[in-house]
């Protein structure tokens, strides 16, 4: 008798685990966003979509006499503290873009490509300021000045053109 | 013994070979010659040997400051530095000439975009190749993060 009560016990208690554990499998599901790519896929599309708006704003900047590289980096491999940067050679004409890698945002995919944008558009346009005196009393002043720059011409381009918003496609 | 076997003689370094007067004074001037570029060459070869060539990666430092303050943290390159100097793990190397210039030209010809709300580091990491002497990298390529 006590046999066949402690088997049941030991059965219903199987049972509780069991559903507990497909419970919570479901709740982690449900909590990933849908539509979200996985993390390896993330950079190869960061890396497509930042080369089609590199080319876009070469245009709009005239720095299509420029060769301009991006290369998507981890934060080792970028000055601490800066989600990207611009290393360029005026005498060849040629710029390497760096920028943080997507796997290292902690934000949704659609946010972290519009920032990767903007730090490809900021850098662009410190390019753009390149020939002018810079010192490193200048240099806070201007990376304001960039980034206001950079936020109004993006705001721009998004405001006129809905279909310019990063399109998250597999 | 014949002219022939005079430049066979000479091949083999003999001190002289006996012949005419004449022929034994211009072999022994062509064979101290030869020792001479001996020589020459072996310690071009010795000084080559002494200048290690490689990669350096690390902190880089304006090295007038280090000079005087000797704190590598206190010393960080920056856009008015001309004279540098790298700091890998705690031992120093200075840059020559061509190299300042270099990484002058490296830390001008950039620009970073910083997180929102951040400062960015200001120590500058970079790597340097070249040859090193007696604590010196004669550069031949610098990279600045």
């Amino acid at each position: 008798m006590l046999t066949v009560v402690g088997a049941q016990i030991f059965k219903s208690g199987l049972l509780s685990c069991f559903l507990l554990f497909t419970s919570t499998l479901g709740v982690c599901q449900t909590l990933k966003t849908p539509g979200e790519p996985s993390e390896a896929e993330r950079t190869r599309m960061a890396e497509t979509f930042l080369q089609e708006r590199l080319a876009v704003w070469q245009e709009r900047l005239s720095l299509k006499n420029w060769t301009i590289y991006i290369v998507i980096s981890r934060p080792d491999g970028l000055r601490s503290g800066t989600l990207g940067n611009i290393r360029w050679d005026m005498d060849k004409r040629t710029a390497v873009i760096r920028v943080l890698d997507p796997a290292d945002y902690k934000t949704p995919f659609r946010a972290t490509l519009k920032d990767m944008e903007f730090t490809v558009v900021h850098e662009l346009i410190h390019l753009e300021f390149a020939s002018l005196p810079r010192s490193e009393e200048s240099r806070s002043e201007e990376e304001h000045a960039v980034n206001h720059v950079a936020e109004a011409l993006l705001r721009l381009d998004r405001k006129e053109s809905p279909a310019a918003e990063p399109e998250v496609q597999k | 013994m014949g002219y022939k076997a005079a430049f066979i003689l000479e091949l083999n370094v003999l001190p002289y070979y006996q012949s005419s007067a004449g022929q034994n004074i211009s072999f022994e001037r062509k064979v101290k010659k030869m020792r001479r570029a001996s020589l020459m060459i072996a310690s071009l070869a010795v000084s080559a040997m002494l200048a290690f060539a490689g990669n350096w990666s690390g902190k880089l430092l304006d090295s007038a400051c280090y000079d005087q303050q000797k704190n590598a943290s206190a010393c960080s390159a920056s856009s008015a530095t001309t004279a540098f100097a790298i700091d890998v793990s705690g031992k120093i190397f200075k840059l020559d000439a061509e190299g300042n210039s270099k990484a002058a030209a490296a830390l001008k010809n950039r620009a970073d975009r910083a997180e929102p709300g951040k400062a960015p580091a200001k120590a500058v990491m970079a790597t340097v190749s070249g040859n090193e002497k007696d604590g010196t990298i004669t550069v031949e390529n610098i990279e600045v993060q």
